[in-house]
C-alpha cells in the first residue's frame, strides 16, 4: 500500500479517476446548460454518472470477497489496493456531481454523509498505513505480535525473577508480595517454564541487549557469568517487588497484583525511568549494573508494548469502521436504486 | 543449565493466529450491526411509513397533507414525473403524471390550446413548471423566467397562432428586445373628457391664476372637511385636490403605508403585502359631486330608464312635468301614451347636449337613432393579460408611473385631448425597478436604492389562462342600469326641474 513503492499503478488509476470526474462534470455542465438548470440524478447524464459511481461502489466491495478467494489469484493485491482507493475517491465527487450538488431529502442525505465517511475513513486509514508502520519500524525496536504483548510481558517478568534469583538468592521474607504466576492460575498458555526459572537450578542467565548488526537493529540473546553483591539483594528485591514486576505485569488481564499504585509513577515516562534507576544503582554496588541494565530494559520493553499497542489500535481499529460503513452504504445503495426507478 | 533454543521458541503460544483477534472481533460485530440497520433502514424507506424519508423534501402548504401518505399519491410507479428525468418528457410519462393532477383535484385546461402546437403542449407536465418537495413554505406558483421563456423564447416553434396574433417575443423582461411594449396601453378607451392637470392645480382653474378657481368657501359644507385633508378649513384658501380624492383603494391597506414595512413584506415573505390591488372605478355621486352638482337630472340614467321609473314612481309629478313640456313644446296632447314620449326624448337630447351639463364631460354616441351619452368605458384594469397590484408598489409615488398627470403647464388644458393620452408609463418604467439578476438587484439595494424588485414573468402573467385571474376584476365598468332607489332620492329631494 505503500505509495512510493508502486508509484506507476496509483499513477495509472489516480489518472482514471480524474478523467471520470472530469468528464462527468462536462458532460453534466452541457446538460444543465441544455436543460436551462441544474438537472438531478434521473437525467441522462445523471443516471450515467450515479451508474458509474454505482458500479464502483460494487467493486470496492467486492475487496472483501476478493481477501476471502485469495487462493484464486485473483490479481496482484497492490493493484487491487491502487484501484480500491482512487477509484473509492472518485465515487465522491462523482456521485455529488449525480445528485445535482445537492443532498436532497433524509435518505439521500444519509446516503451521502454515509459515503463521505466511508471516504474519509478509507483515507484516513490509507494514511495510517503509510505513517504508522514507518514510524514503529523506527521507534519500536521490542515490537512483538500484538496479540502475544501479554505473553511476552508475563515472560519477562519471569525472566526478571529467575536472573534476581540467580543473582541474588530468593526475595527475601518481608517485602512486598510478587503477583502470581502459577500457570494455572495464567489465562494464556504460553508460559510454561515458571517451577523451572523459580527453582533456581540455572548456574547462568539470560540477559537481552539491543544490538546493531548491520542494518538489523534488535534484542538478541546473551549469556554472561556475573558475580554480584549479595549485599544489594535487598534493596533491588524490594524495589522489583514493588515497583518493576507491577510495571512490567500491568494491564495484563487475569493478574491479580498485589503491588499497584503509587510505585508505577516512577516508571511512568522515560525520564521517570532514567531518574530512577539512576538512583538505584547510585544506592547499589557496581557489580548490580549489569542486572540493573536488564531490568531497565525491560520496563523500556514494557513501555514499547504499551506504545504498540497504541499504534496497532490506531493502524487497525479504522478498518471495522471503514468496512461496516461500507456495508450498510451497500444496501443503502441498492435501496437508493430500486426506489430511485420506482419513483423518479 | 542453559536454555536452548527449542525452549526459548517453546516460551511463544505459536497458535496465537487462531485466537480472535479483538479488532478482527469488533469488525463482525460492526458489520453485523450495519447490515442489520441497513436491511431495517430500507424496510422502512420501502413502506409507507417511510416515505417522508425518501422524499427529496416536503411538500408544499396545499399538499402537506400528504407527506404521510405515500408516493403513490402522485408518482405513478416506473413512470419518470421530473421533467429533467429519462423519460420525463415523454408524452405518455406526461400524461399519466397529469393525470395524478387533473383526474382528482384540479382541473385545467390547457395553455391557449388554439394557439400552441400539440407537440408543445403534450409535452407540458404540471411538474414542469410547479416544482414539489421544496418545503412547506415554498411557493408552487413562484416560478422562475425561464419556464416561460423555454417556449417564449422561440414562440414560433410553439405557436401555431398566425403571425399577427401570434404573441412577440420573449426572452428578458429587462432587455429592452426582451419584452415587447404593453399592448393594453397603447390607446385609451375612456370617452370622458377629462383633465388630470387641471385638476390637480390648486382650484383646479382651466388656466392659472383664473377666476374660475375654487375655494373652500365655494364647497358645500358637507364636503370641507373632507377637502381640507385633515387641515383646518380655510374659506380663502384654494382647494387642492390629491390622487385619493379621487382614486380609492379597492382595499384597506392598514399597516402598510409605511415604506419600509412594504419592502420588508415584498422580500421576506414574498407574500402580498395587503389586499389592495386596484382602484375602485370613480364615481361621480362620490367623486365629483362636491363641485359638479346636477341641476336637472340624476347622473348616470340613460334615456329609457329614466322616462320609464320617472313614469312609473311618480306619476303625478309625471303629469305635471309633461304638462309644462307641452306647454313649452305648444304640444296639444296632454296624455301621452307610454312609448311615444317625443317631447321627453327632445328635451333629454338638450340636457344631453347642453356643455354645461351631461355633455361637459361625456360625448355623445348615437343608438338605435337615438342620441345617447356614450359609456365612459375607463378600464378600472389597464392590463387585460398581465396582473398589476397598486398594493405592491405603495412605496412608489404615484408621479413614478403617472408623470403626465403631473405635468405643470400654465396653459388652458383641453381636456378631450387629455382624455386620449394614456396616463400610463411603458415598460421603460418598470425595468427602473424590476432587475432580473440578483447581483445587480443586490448592488443597488446597497448603494440606497430601495426600491427594486424581480423581473419574473410570473410576478404579472399566469399561464394558466382559465385560472382565477389574481386581480378578479372586469374590464371597463359596467354600464349598467339605474338604481330605482337613486331616482326616489333625487325626486324626494326635488332636484328635478324642467
Amino acid at each position: 500500500m505503500l505509495l512510493g513503492r508502486n508509484i506507476r499503478l496509483h499513477c495509472l488509476f489516480a489518472g482514471l479517476a480524474a478523467l471520470l470526474i472530469i468528464a462527468g462534470f462536462i458532460g453534466y455542465a452541457f446538460s444543465s446548460r441544455a436543460a436551462g438548470g441544474w438537472v438531478g440524478g434521473g437525467s441522462v447524464i445523471g443516471l450515467i454518472l450515479g451508474s458509474i459511481a454505482g458500479l464502483i461502489i460494487g467493486f470496492e466491495l467486492l475487496l472483501w470477497p476478493r481477501k476471502r478467494l485469495r487462493r484464486k489469484k485473483l490479481g496482484p493485491t497492490r493493484v487491487w489496493l491502487a484501484a480500491h482507493l482512487w477509484l473509492g475517491l472518485a465515487t465522491g465527487p462523482l456521485a455529488f456531481i449525480h445528485a445535482g450538488f445537492r443532498f436532497g431529502g433524509t435518505f439521500t442525505s444519509c446516503l451521502m454523509w454515509l459515503l463521505i465517511f466511508v471516504l474519509v475513513s478509507g483515507v484516513y486509514g490509507w494514511i495510517m498505513q503509510i505513517v504508522i508502520p514507518r514510524w514503529m519500524l523506527g521507534n519500536l525496536p521490542s515490537e512483538t505480535i500484538t496479540a502475544q504483548i501479554d505473553d511476552v510481558s508475563v515472560q519477562n517478568s519471569l525472566d526478571a525473577r529467575r536472573m534476581l534469583t540467580v543473582a541474588y538468592g530468593p526475595k527475601p521474607e518481608g517485602l512486598t508480595k510478587l503477583t502470581n504466576l502459577n500457570e494455572n492460575s495464567l489465562s494464556f498458555k504460553g508460559i510454561r517454564t515458571t517451577r523451572d526459572s523459580e527453582s533456581g537450578d540455572y548456574q547462568q542467565i539470560v540477559v537481552g541487549a539491543v544490538q546493531r548488526r548491520g542494518p538489523q537493529r534488535g534484542r538478541s540473546a546473551i549469556d554472561t557469568s556475573i558475580e554480584v553483591d549479595p549485599a544489594d539483594a535487598r534493596m533491588i528485591w524490594n524495589e522489583y517487588a514493588s515497583v518493576i514486576d507491577p510495571f512490567l505485569l500491568r494491564k495484563i488481564p487475569g493478574l491479580a497484583i498485589p503491588a499497584q499504585g503509587t510505585g508505577l509513577a516512577k516508571l511512568r515516562t522515560r525520564q521517570t525511568t532514567l531518574d530512577f534507576f539512576t538512583l538505584l544503582r547510585e544506592s547499589c554496588s557496581p557489580s548490580s549494573t549489569t542486572i540493573l541494565r536488564r531490568l531497565e530494559e525491560l520496563c523500556e520493553q514494557r513501555r514499547q508494548f504499551d506504545v504498540q499497542r497504541k499504534a496497532q489500535m490506531w493502524l487497525h481499529a479504522w478498518i471495522a469502521v471503514h468496512a461496516s460503513a461500507s456495508i450498510l452504504l451497500g444496501i443503502l445503495l441498492v435501496t437508493h436504486i430500486i426506489l430511485a426507478i420506482r419513483y423518479l | 543449565m542453559k536454555q536452548t533454543g527449542k525452549q526459548l521458541a517453546d516460551r511463544i503460544d505459536r497458535h496465537y493466529y487462531a485466537k480472535l483477534d479483538p479488532y478482527v472481533r469488533w469488525k463482525r460485530i460492526a458489520g453485523i450491526g450495519c447490515l442489520t440497520a441497513g436491511i431495517l433502514y430500507s424496510l422502512f424507506a420501502f413502506s409507507s411509513w417511510g416515505a417522508t424519508q425518501i422524499s427529496p423534501g416536503g411538500l408544499s402548504h396545499a399538499h402537506s397533507s400528504w407527506n404521510h401518505h405515500g408516493c403513490e399519491v402522485c408518482h405513478t410507479p416506473n413512470a419518470p414525473i421530473r421533467p429533467d428525468a429519462w423519460g420525463g418528457r415523454d408524452a405518455k410519462n406526461v400524461a399519466l403524471s397529469n393525470q395524478q393532477c387533473n383526474s382528482n383535484c384540479h382541473s385545467v385546461a390547457d395553455h391557449f390550446a388554439d394557439r400552441t402546437s400539440q407537440q408543445t403542449l403534450e409535452v407540458q407536465g404540471c411538474v414542469e413548471c410547479h416544482r414539489e418537495h421544496r418545503g412547506k413554505d415554498f411557493s408552487l406558483v413562484e416560478l422562475a423566467s425561464s419556464s416561460c421563456t423555454r417556449c417564449h423564447a422561440r414562440i414560433d416553434e410553439s405557436s401555431i397562432a398566425s403571425e399577427k396574433t401570434r404573441v412577440k417575443l420573449v426572452t428578458d423582461f429587462t432587455k429592452r428586445d426582451g419584452h415587447p411594449e404593453f399592448r393594453s396601453l397603447s390607446e385609451d378607451p375612456g370617452t370622458i373628457k377629462f383633465s388630470h392637470i387641471q385638476h390637480l392645480r390648486p382650484g383646479q382653474p382651466t388656466t392659472m391664476g383664473d377666476r374660475t378657481a375654487k375655494d373652500f368657501a365655494n364647497l358645500e359644507v358637507e364636503f370641507r372637511e373632507h377637502y381640507a385633508h385633515g387641515q383646518p378649513v380655510d374659506l380663502q384658501q384654494l382647494v387642492q385636490l390629491n390622487c385619493m380624492d379621487c382614486h380609492e383603494r379597492d382595499s384597506a391597506v392598514v399597516g402598510y403605508e409605511n415604506t419600509s414595512t412594504v419592502l420588508q413584506g415584498n422580500q421576506h415573505t414574498r407574500q402580498p403585502t395587503n389586499n389592495h390591488r386596484l382602484f375602485s372605478p370613480v364615481s361621480f355621486q362620490k367623486h365629483c359631486i362636491a363641485c359638479h352638482r346636477l341641476k336637472d337630472i340624476p347622473h348616470g340614467l340613460n334615456r329609457k330608464q329614466m322616462a320609464q321609473a320617472v313614469k312609473k314612481l311618480v306619476p303625478e309629478q309625471q303629469i305635471e312635468y309633461l304638462k309644462k313640456l307641452q306647454e313649452r313644446s305648444a304640444t296639444s296632447e296632454v296624455d301621452i301614451p307610454a312609448g311615444e314620449l317625443t317631447g321627453l326624448d327632445a328635451r333629454l337630447s338638450q340636457i344631453a347636449n347642453d356643455e354645461q351639463q351631461c355633455a361637459k364631460c361625456h360625448v355623445l354616441a348615437l343608438q338605435d337613432n337615438q342620441q345617447i351619452v356614450a359609456a365612459s368605458r375607463i378600464p378600472q384594469r389597464w392590463f387585460k393579460h398581465a396582473a398589476f397590484s397598486h398594493g405592491s408598489h405603495l412605496m412608489v409615488e404615484c408621479k413614478a408611473c403617472h408623470p403626465m398627470a403631473f405635468e405643470t403647464t400654465d396653459e388652458n388644458i383641453n381636456a378631450v385631448v387629455e382624455a386620449k393620452r394614456v396616463m400610463i408609463e411603458g415598460i421603460e418604467s418598470c425595468r427602473a425597478c424590476h432587475l432580473q439578476d440578483p447581483s445587480e438587484r443586490a448592488q443597488k439595494f446597497s448603494e440606497g436604492t430601495l426600491n427594486v424588485a424581480t423581473a419574473d414573468c410570473v410576478d404579472c402573467h399566469r399561464y394558466h389562462v382559465d385560472a382565477p385571474h389574481p386581480v378578479a376584476t372586469t374590464g371597463a365598468v359596467p354600464q349598467t342600469g339605474i338604481s330605482l332607489d337613486s331616482v326616489r332620492d333625487f325626486l324626494v329631494r326635488g332636484g328635478m326641474r324642467w
